[in-house]
C-alpha cells in the first residue's frame, strides 16, 4: 500500500480517539504506561502531521487530501476532511502543542489521571477535526467535541475558582456556537431553495463556490454572518466578549492553559478566515469597519489592562486579547500583507503564549503562587529559567529576529496601508507590550530574593531538563520562523489568494435598517 | 580574502563569540576562571576589528569593487509576503566605514578593558555574552541595506542596551534604569516602523538605496511625514530632548556599557541614520529645522544640568546628550560631514572619559559621588592624564579632535544662516568647557576628600585597563589633525563626499570656499577663545593643579554665585533637578496613567463582565420559574433543543426569503 493512499487526515484526527480508549481500558494503578500511551498516541499524530506537512504542495491552492464519505445522504451530509495551506500548518500547530501538552502535565497532575489524558486526546480530536473539516456540519460537531474535554480540563484540574471558570468558558461559547448552527442550518436550507437539491447543502467547497457565483441573498448574509462572526469572536476572543479568557486562563491546569491560548482561540481566527469571510463576503464587508475598530479597541485595551494585573496567568491572558486583535485586525482589513501577517501571528502567538503559560507552569508547581508581587529576585537563583522566560518575553513583545515581529509588522504595514491612523494605534502597542512585559520581568526576576521566595528553601529549583524539553521546540520554532518566516507565508500563500480574491470581487451589502 | 566574505564575518564573529559564550560560558568560568569565559569573546571582536579595517580601507579608498558609491550584497529573502518582501543585505560605503572605524575599535578596546573592570565579578560570562551580542547588532545597524533589517538591529541594539543596564539586575535601580530606556526607545522606534511602513506604502521597498533613489518622486509632504517618522526613531535612539530621559539613568550599567553603548556607538545610531537618509531630510526642509531646534535645545539644556550633577557619570552623560545635539544641530543645517566628523571624534574622546571614570571609581572602590573625590591625579596618574587629554579634547581646544569637529559644525551653521544654532552651539562650547574642568577640578584636584578608609588603598589601575586609556587617548589627540585638514577640503570631507553629494546638491547649498583669513578663522579664533574661557572660569572657581599651574578651590565663590539672585538660586534648582522631566514623566506615566489603566481593569471587571454575569443571573432566575420545565430527562433536553433551532431556522429563512 501506498503512503499518499493512507487517509493521513483521519489517521491524524482519530490516532489520539484510539489512545483514548486504550487508556480507558488501562488499570488505574498504572499511571506511568497511562502516561506513555497518551505520549504515544500525541506523538504519533505528530508524526504523521508532518508527514502531511511534507506532502503537501503549496503551489496547488486547492483543497488536498481530502477524503469523502457520504454520512447523512438525505441531506447530502458527508464527511468530507481536506487541507489547504492555512489548515496544515494549524494542524501541525495542534500537533505539536498537544505532544508538549501532554509531557508537561506528566508532573503537575497526581488525581484522575487517566481521565485527565482521555480528555486531552479528545481535545485533540476536537481540535485537528475543526480544522480539516470541509462539512459544515461536520465542522460544527467537531466544534463541540473539543468543547467538552476543555470544559473537565479547566473544571475538574484547575485552580481555586475553577467551576466558575469552566461555566462562564462553556456557556459563552455555547452562545455563540448554537447560534453558529443555526446560521449553519438556515445557510443549507437557503442553498435547498435555491437549487431544489440537499447535495451539497453542507458542503463548504460548494457553498463558497455558491456565495461567489450567486451569493446569499442579503439580509441572510447579514444575519448568518453575524451568527457565524459572534460565535468566532467569543472564541477568539474579540473585545467586548473577551471576558471569559482571563477566568479560563487563570483557573486552567498549566496545560489547559497551553492548549486554550495556543489552539483553542485560534479556531475563531481560522473560522474567520474559512467560512465567515468566504461565505458571506458582502456582510463581512458591511462589518469590517466596526470589527475593525473592535480590534483597534482590542488591541490598545487589552495591553493597558494587562499592565495592572496583580495575577502572573491573568496577565498573560489580557496580553491574548491584545494579540489576537492584531489577528482580527488583520484578517478584516481584506489586504495581502494584513492577512498575512493576521496568520503568521495566529501561530506565533500559539507558540509565544503557550511557552509563556508552560514557562509559567513550571514555576507554580514549585510555588503554588501566581501573585506577582510575591515574587522577586529569581533571576539569581534560576538563571537558566530566567533566560528561558526572558527570551518568551521578547518574542511576546514583537523583538525582531524572533518571529513575533513578521506578524505583528505585516498587520501593521497593511492596516497603514489601509488607513495611516488605524496603523499608528496598531504600531502603539509596541509601546504597551514592552510596557506590561518588561512591568512582570521587572517584578519577578530582578531585584533581591522577595521573602515569600526565600521561603520556600529547596523546593525552588531550576527548570529540569524535561520541562526544558517541552520549551526547547517552541523556542527553535520561534527563532525559525523570525528569521525564514517564508517557511509559513509560502506555504499559506494560496489560502491567502483565494480568500483575498473572493472577498474584494463584492462590495458591501447594505445594512436592511438603513435602506 | 574577498570582501563579499569579510563584510559579512564583521558581523557574523561577535555573533558567534555570543552564542559561544551563551552556551559554554558559565561552565568555562567556573572551571576555568574568568578569562577562560572572556576569551573567545574578546578574540572574536578582536578578529571582527580586523576585518572591519580591511573593509574599511577598502571603502574609504574606493578600491573594487566599493568604487565611489559604495557595494552590497544580499544574503536571503527574509519576508516574501507577496508583493511584499524584504532581502537580507549589507551594505558598504563610505559613512558605513566611518561607523565601522569607530563601533570596532571602542568595541575592541572596551571588550579589553572589560577584562580587568570585571574580573571582580561572578558574571564575567555573561557580560561578555552581552557585550558580543551588542556589538552584533550595533554592527548589523550600520551594514544593513534594508530599512526593516536596520530596524531589526535597532531593536536587538535596545535589548543589548537593557541587558546591559541592567546588568546588576539585584539592584532595583539598575533594573528600572534597563526598563525605563526600553520603554522610552519604543516611543521613538513606532514613529520609526510608522515611518517604513510610510516608506514601502509610497515606493514599494524596503532597499535604503532604491528609497533614497526614488525618494524624489514624492510629494513633499509625504517626504516631509517620512523625514518626521524616521526622526521620531533617532530621537529616542539618540536620547535627544524629548526621549532624553533614559539615558542618565542607563549609568546604573557597569562602565564600560556606559563608553561602549551610551557615548561611543548605540546613541549615535541616530545620527547615523539622519545621515544616511541625508536625501530624504534634505527635501524636507521644514524637518531639517526641526531637527537643528531638537539638537540645539538638548545641547544646552543637558550642559546646564551637567553644571550641577555630582556623580562622576551623570555629569558624562549629560555631556553625551549635549554632544549628540551638536550632532543634530549638524544635521539640521546641513553639515552633514562635520555632524559624522563629530560623531567619530565624540566616540573617541567621550568613550576614553567614560572608560577613565571607571578607572576613577574602582580606584575609590565604588564610589561615584565627586564630592568624594578630589585629589587623585598624582594617586592614578595614567587615568587622570588620559582624562585630562580627552577632557581638553571635548572642551574644544585646538588642536585635539573636539575643537576641530565642534569647530566645523558651528562655523557650517554660521555660513549657513542658521545664526541662533551658531550662537547657542558656542554659548554650550564654553558651558562644555566649564563642567568638563568642574568635574576634573574635582575629582582630580585639590584636596582629597576621599573616605579615610579607601584612602590608603587607592591605587591604578592594572594593565587590562590602563592599556586601553592610552590607546584611546591616540584619536583623541590626532583624529582631528588627521581628518579635519587641510580646512575646507579635509580628508573625510574627500571620504564622505559622494555618500552626502545628493543631499548637498538638493539642499541648494553650494559649498563656500574655506577663509581662514576671514570668516572662518575668526570664527576658529571665537570658539577656541570661548572654550578657554569656560576652562578658565572654572579652574578659578574649582582649583587648578596643572604642572607649575596652583590655584586653590574657591567653592565659597560658587556657593555666592548660586545665591546671588532668584534667576540664579531658579536655574540652580533647574539644573539640579533636571529640568523636572522625570518628575513630568512620573506624574503623567505613572500616576495619572496608571489611574487610567486600574480605572479601565475596574470597567472590564464591573462593567463588562458585569453585563455578562448578570444576564446570566437573569437566566437562570428566569430558569427557576420553568422549572417544571426540567425534567431531568436528557431526552426531553435534546426536544427542547432541536424544536428550538428549527424555530430559529424557520425565523432566518422568513427573513431570507423576505427580500
Amino acid at each position: 500500500m501506498n503512503v499518499a493512499d493512507l487517509p493521513l487526515l483521519s489517521l491524524i484526527t482519530f490516532v489520539p480517539l484510539i489512545g483514548a480508549i486504550v487508556i480507558a481500558f488501562l488499570p488505574r494503578d498504572q499511571p506511568g504506561l497511562i502516561r506513555a500511551v497518551a505520549l504515544a498516541s500525541a506523538l504519533i499524530s505528530f508524526g504523521l502531521s508532518l508527514l502531511l506537512l511534507i506532502g503537501f504542495n503549496p503551489t496547488n491552492p486547492a483543497f488536498q487530501y481530502q477524503e469523502v464519505h457520504d454520512w447523512i445522504p438525505a441531506f447530502g451530509i458527508q464527511y468530507k476532511v481536506g487541507v489547504d495551506g492555512l489548515s496544515t500548518i494549524l494542524v501541525v500547530l495542534t500537533t505539536t502543542l498537544s505532544w508538549i501538552s501532554i509531557l508537561a502535565s506528566f508532573r503537575p497532575i497526581k488525581t484522575s489521571l487517566k481521565e485527565y489524558m482521555i480528555s486531552f486526546l479528545i481535545l485533540e480530536v476536537g481540535l485537528v477535526g475543526v480544522f480539516i473539516s470541509l462539512d459544515l456540519f461536520l465542522f460544527y460537531i467537531f466544534w463541540e467535541v473539543e468543547l467538552v474535554p476543555m470544559y473537565l480540563i479547566i473544571g475538574i484540574w484547575g485552580g481555586a475558582n475553577r467551576i466558575y471558570a469552566t461555566l462562564k468558558f462553556v456557556l459563552y461559547t455555547l452562545v455563540g456556537s448554537l447560534l453558529m448552527l443555526v446560521a449553519i442550518l438556515a445557510t443549507a436550507f437557503t442553498f435547498q431553495n435555491a437549487t431544489g437539491s440537499w447535495v451539497g447543502a453542507f458542503d463548504f467547497i460548494t457553498l463558497r463556490n455558491f456565495a461567489v457565483t450567486s451569493g446569499f441573498v442579503g439580509n441572510l448574509q447579514l444575519f448568518a454572518f453575524l451568527a457565524f462572526f459572534l460565535a468566532f469572536a467569543i472564541k477568539v476572543p474579540m473585545f467586548p466578549v473577551h471576558t471569559w479568557l482571563p477566568d479560563a486562563h487563570t483557573e486552567a491546569p498549566t496545560a489547559g492553559s497551553v492548549m486554550l491560548a495556543a489552539i483553542l482561540l485560534k479556531l475563531g481566527a481560522y473560522g474567520m478566515i474559512r467560512f465567515a469571510v468566504p461565505l458571506f463576503p458582502g456582510a463581512a464587508h458591511t462589518f469590517a469597519p466596526i470589527i475593525i475598530v473592535l480590534s483597534l479597541i482590542g488591541i490598545v485595551y487589552g495591553a493597558i489592562v494587562a499592565l495592572v494585573q496583580p495575577d502572573w496567568k491573568r496577565l498573560i491572558a489580557y496580553s491574548s486579547v491584545t494579540h489576537m486583535g492584531f489577528v482580527t485586525l488583520g484578517i478584516f482589513i481584506f489586504q495581502e500583507q494584513g492577512l498575512q501577517g493576521a496568520i503568521v501571528q495566529m501561530i506565533n502567538h500559539g507558540l509565544i503564549t503557550g511557552g509563556l503559560f508552560l514557562l509559567v507552569g513550571v514555576m507554580y508547581e514549585r510555588t503554588h503562587d501566581r501573585t506577582i508581587a510575591k515574587f522577586g529576585g529569581l533571576a539569581g537563583r534560576t538563571p537558566v529559567y530566567t533566560a528561558a522566560f526572558g527570551f518568551f518575553v521578547f518574542a511576546s513583545a514583537g523583538l525582531p529576529g524572533l518571529s513575533g515581529f513578521v506578524g505583528e509588522f505585516l498587520v501593521l504595514l497593511g492596516s497603514f496601508a489601509f488607513n495611516p491612523w488605524v496603523g499608528a494605534v496598531t504600531a502603539s502597542c509596541m509601546i504597551w507590550a514592552a510596557a506590561y512585559l518588561l512591568y512582570m520581568f521587572q517584578q519577578i526576576f530582578t531585584g533581591q530574593l522577595s521573602d515569600f521566595l526565600r521561603g520556600l528553601g529547596d523546593h525552588l529549583t531550576d527548570i529540569s531538563p524535561i520541562e526544558m524539553l517541552t520549551i526547547l521546540p517552541l523556542a527553535a520554532l520561534i527563532v525559525a520562523f523570525g528569521l525564514f518566516p517564508g517557511l509559513i507565508l509560502h506555504l499559506v500563500q494560496g489560502s491567502v489568494t483565494t480568500v483575498l480574491s473572493e472577498v474584494q470581487a463584492v462590495s458591501a451589502i447594505h445594512l436592511f435598517f438603513w435602506q | 580574502m574577498p570582501y563579499d566574505t569579510l563584510i559579512p564575518l564583521i558581523a557574523v564573529l561577535p555573533l558567534a563569540g555570543f552564542v559561544f559564550a551563551t552556551l559554554f560560558g558559565r561552565r568555562l568560568q567556573a572551571d576555568y576562571g574568568r578569562l577562560a569565559a572572556a576569551i573567545v569573546p574578546l578574540v572574536m571582536v578582536g578578529l571582527a576589528w580586523l576585518a572591519a579595517m580591511i573593509v574599511a580601507a577598502g571603502a574609504l579608498s574606493g578600491a573594487a569593487p566599493f568604487g565611489q558609491h559604495g557595494h552590497g550584497i544580499s544574503f536571503w529573502e527574509w519576508i516574501p509576503a507577496g508583493q511584499f518582501s524584504v532581502t537580507v543585505g549589507f551594505f558598504v560605503d563610505a559613512l558605513t566605514a566611518c561607523l565601522l572605524i569607530v563601533v570596532t575599535t571602542v568595541g575592541l578596546l572596551v571588550h579589553v578593558y572589560s577584562v580587568g573592570y570585571m574580573s571582580h565579578d561572578g558574571g564575567t560570562w555573561r557580560f561578555f555574552a552581552y557585550l558580543n551580542l551588542f556589538m552584533f547588532s550595533m554592527l548589523v545597524l550600520v551594514l544593513a541595506d534594508n530599512f526593516l533589517v536596520i530596524f531589526v538591529a535597532w531593536e536587538l541594539v535596545g535589548l543589548s542596551s537593557y541587558l546591559l543596564i541592567g546588568f546588576w539586575f539585584p539592584r532595583r535601580s539598575a533594573s528600572l534604569a534597563a526598563k525605563k530606556a526600553f520603554i522610552v526607545n519604543r516611543v521613538g522606534d513606532v514613529g520609526f516602523i510608522l515611518g517604513i511602513a510610510l516608506i514601502w506604502v509610497n515606493l514599494h521597498t524596503l532597499n535604503v538605496q532604491d528609497v533614497l533613489a526614488g525618494i524624489g518622486k514624492l510629494d513633499s509632504t509625504t517626504i516631509s511625514w517620512i523625514a518626521l517618522l524616521v526622526l521620531c526613531g533617532a530621537v529616542g535612539k539618540s536620547a535627544q530632548f524629548p526621549l532624553h530621559v533614559w539615558l542618565p539613568d542607563a549609568m546604573e550599567g557597569p562602565t564600560p556599557v556606559s563608553a561602549l553603548i551610551h557615548a561611543a556607538t548605540m546613541v549615535n545610531a541616530g545620527v547615523y541614520l539622519i545621515a544616511r537618509n541625508s536625501p530624504i531630510f534634505a527635501q524636507a526642509p521644514q524637518v531639517m529645522v526641526v531637527v537643528a531646534a531638537i539638537g540645539t535645545f538638548t545641547a544646552i539644556m543637558a550642559a546646564s544640568i551637567a553644571f550641577t550633577q555630582t556623580d562622576i557619570k551623570r555629569v558624562l552623560a549629560y555631556s553625551t546628550l549635549s554632544q549628540i545635539g551638536y550632532m543634530f544641530a549638524a544635521l539640521g543645517v546641513g553639515a552633514w560631514t562635520a555632524a559624522i566628523f563629530h560623531l567619530m571624534a565624540h566616540g573617541f574622546f567621550k568613550g576614553l572619559l567614560f572608560l577613565d571614570s571607571g578607572s576613577v571609581i574602582h580606584a575609590v572602590h565604588d564610589e561615584q559621588d565627586m564630592r568624594k573625590m578630589g585629589g587623585l591625579a598624582r594617586k592614578i596618574p595614567i587615568t587622570y592624564w588620559t582624562m585630562l587629554i580627552a577632557s581638553i579634547a571635548i572642551a574644544g581646544i585646538p588642536p585635539l579632535a573636539g575643537f576641530f569637529s565642534k569647530d566645523e559644525i558651528l562655523g557650517e551653521a554660521f555660513k549657513n544662516g542658521f545664526l541662533w544654532v551658531w550662537a547657542i552651539g558656542f554659548l554650550v562650547a564654553a558651558m562644555t568647557a566649564f563642567y568638563m574642568f568642574r568635574l576634573i577640578g574635582l575629582t582630580f584636584w585639590g584636596k582629597s576628600r576621599v573616605d579615610p578608609a579607601v584612602e590608603p588603598e587607592i591605587h591604578e589601575s592594572g594593565r587590562w585597563m590602563t592599556i586601553p586609556l592610552m590607546i584611546l587617548a591616540i584619536p583623541t589627540v590626532l583624529a582631528g589633525l588627521v581628518l579635519g585638514l587641510p580646512f575646507g577640503n579635509s580628508v573625510l570631507q574627500g571620504w564622505l563626499r559622494p555618500v552626502f553629494e545628493p543631499a548637498v546638491s538638493l539642499a541648494g547649498r553650494a559649498e563656500q570656499p574655506f577663509a581662514l583669513f576671514g570668516l572662518d578663522g575668526v570664527l576658529i579664533l571665537a570658539s577656541a577663545t570661548i572654550a578657554a574661557l569656560g576652562i578658565v572660569v572654572a579652574w578659578r572657581l574649582f582649583g587648578v593643579d596643572l604642572g607649575p599651574l596652583h590655584l586653590k578651590a574657591r567653592l565659597d565663590q560658587v556657593q555666592a554665585l548660586v545665591e546671588a539672585s532668584p534667576v540664579s538660586r531658579f536655574l540652580y534648582r533647574a539644573s539640579l533637578n533636571k529640568w523636572w522631566f522625570d518628575d513630568l514623566n512620573d506624574l503623567l506615566f505613572i500616576r495619572i496613567g496608571g489611574r487610567v489603566a486600574y480605572g479601565m481593569w475596574w470597567f472590564d471587571r464591573v462593567i463588562i463582565d458585569g453585563a455578562v454575569n448578570g444576564s446570566g443571573r437573569l437566566v437562570s432566575s428566569a430558569g427557576g420559574g420553568l422549572r417544571r420545565v426540567q425534567t431531568g430527562r436528557v431526552q426531553n433536553y435534546a426536544l427542547g433543543i432541536a424544536i428550538g433551532l428549527i424555530v430559529m431556522a424557520a425565523a432566518y429563512l422568513a427573513i431570507g426569503a423576505g427580500r
